[in-house]
């Protein structure tokens, strides 16, 4: 019994990291996204402060 | 674009499919360990059984799914194929390696050793091998139009191996068993354990689709991501 407990806790294991790297990897994407498309560009629009020499 | 009804109903049939996945997936874990009747000449051992073969099944599919995405990718260059080939190759390797460890530590206690060179077994560790290649050599070479071509021209190579890994226990004697299934007039299950069996192959490749799809989606938002960060370069310069 304690090889088949070893095989399904290693099956299981091996799908929950895949997972939890999946999990991970959305939340970075997500954050860069939101950072890309919320921000303006350096140098774009009104508050573009370095382009003025302060 | 869609619109946010047809995004939240998008939402709603992703979380349903999970959800089911999950349910199957139990299941199919009650009737491998519980519903299917003890093999009479390996004992409790043989459930092992019921993961690791469908695993192998989850892996092939996934793997082949990575070889038409390439083959896709090669004649028409779409970013959609080489996203889909990428999540074929991540989600099948994981698979692979599910069968790689169930198989040892069913065959130290049925052969007294964990590996053997058996034709079975040596060819599902040089896909494992040859995968986790394709998947480090997409990391390390530079972005640009020659590394999805190379990855797909690759995969298409390596996909090869998946059916001589399926026939290698129908063309070579080895150590790994005869084939259970469509392995001619002597194979087959008890209808107990046919049950189990086809739960694990339904769960595993429903998961394996699920997987996919997510993969897959990140990798168009990782393009998406790419795409973005290099319109803000040119928009600084």
């Amino acid at each position: 019994m304690g090889s088949v407990v070893a095989a399904y806790t290693v099956a299981w294991t091996i799908l929950m990291i895949f997972v939890a790297t999946l999990a991970a990897r959305q939340r970075r994407l997500r954050r860069a996204l939101e950072r890309l498309q919320g921000e303006p560009p350096a140098g774009a629009g009104a508050g573009g402060a370095e382009t003025h020499g302060r | 674009m869609p619109t946010a009804e047809s995004a939240a109903d998008s939402g709603l049939r992703a979380w349903l499919y999970a959800a089911g996945t999950l349910a199957l997936l139990l299941v199919a874990l009650w009737w491998a360990l519980i519903g299917a009747p003890t093999e009479a000449t390996m004992g409790t051992i043989q459930r092992i059984f019921y993961y690791h073969a469908p695993a192998a099944f989850a892996s092939w599919t996934a793997l082949l799914l990575n070889a038409g995405a390439s083959v896709a990718y090669l004649a028409r260059r779409s970013p959609h194929a080489d996203a889909l080939a990428v999540a074929g190759a991540e989600v099948g390797l994981a698979f692979l390696s599910i069968t790689l460890v169930t198989g040892p530590i069913w065959a130290h206690p049925v052969w007294g050793v964990w590996w053997v060179w058996d034709p079975r077994l040596t060819l599902t560790l040089a896909m494992w091998v040859m995968y986790a290649a394709y998947l480090i050599l997409r990391q390390v070479t530079p972005e640009g139009s020659l590394q999805p071509r190379l990855a797909a021209a690759l995969a298409v190579i390596f996909a090869a191996d998946i059916p001589i890994d399926y026939m290698a226990i129908r063309w070579w004697r080895g150590q790994h068993p005869a084939p259970v299934l469509f392995g001619g007039p002597n194979s087959g299950l008890a209808p107990r354990m046919a049950i189990a069996f086809w739960l694990s192959v339904a769960a595993f490749l429903a998961l394996m689709a699920l997987l996919v799809q997510l993969r897959y989606r990140q990798e168009l938002q990782r393009n998406q991501v790419r795409e973005l960060r290099r319109r803000r370069v040119l928009q600084e310069a």
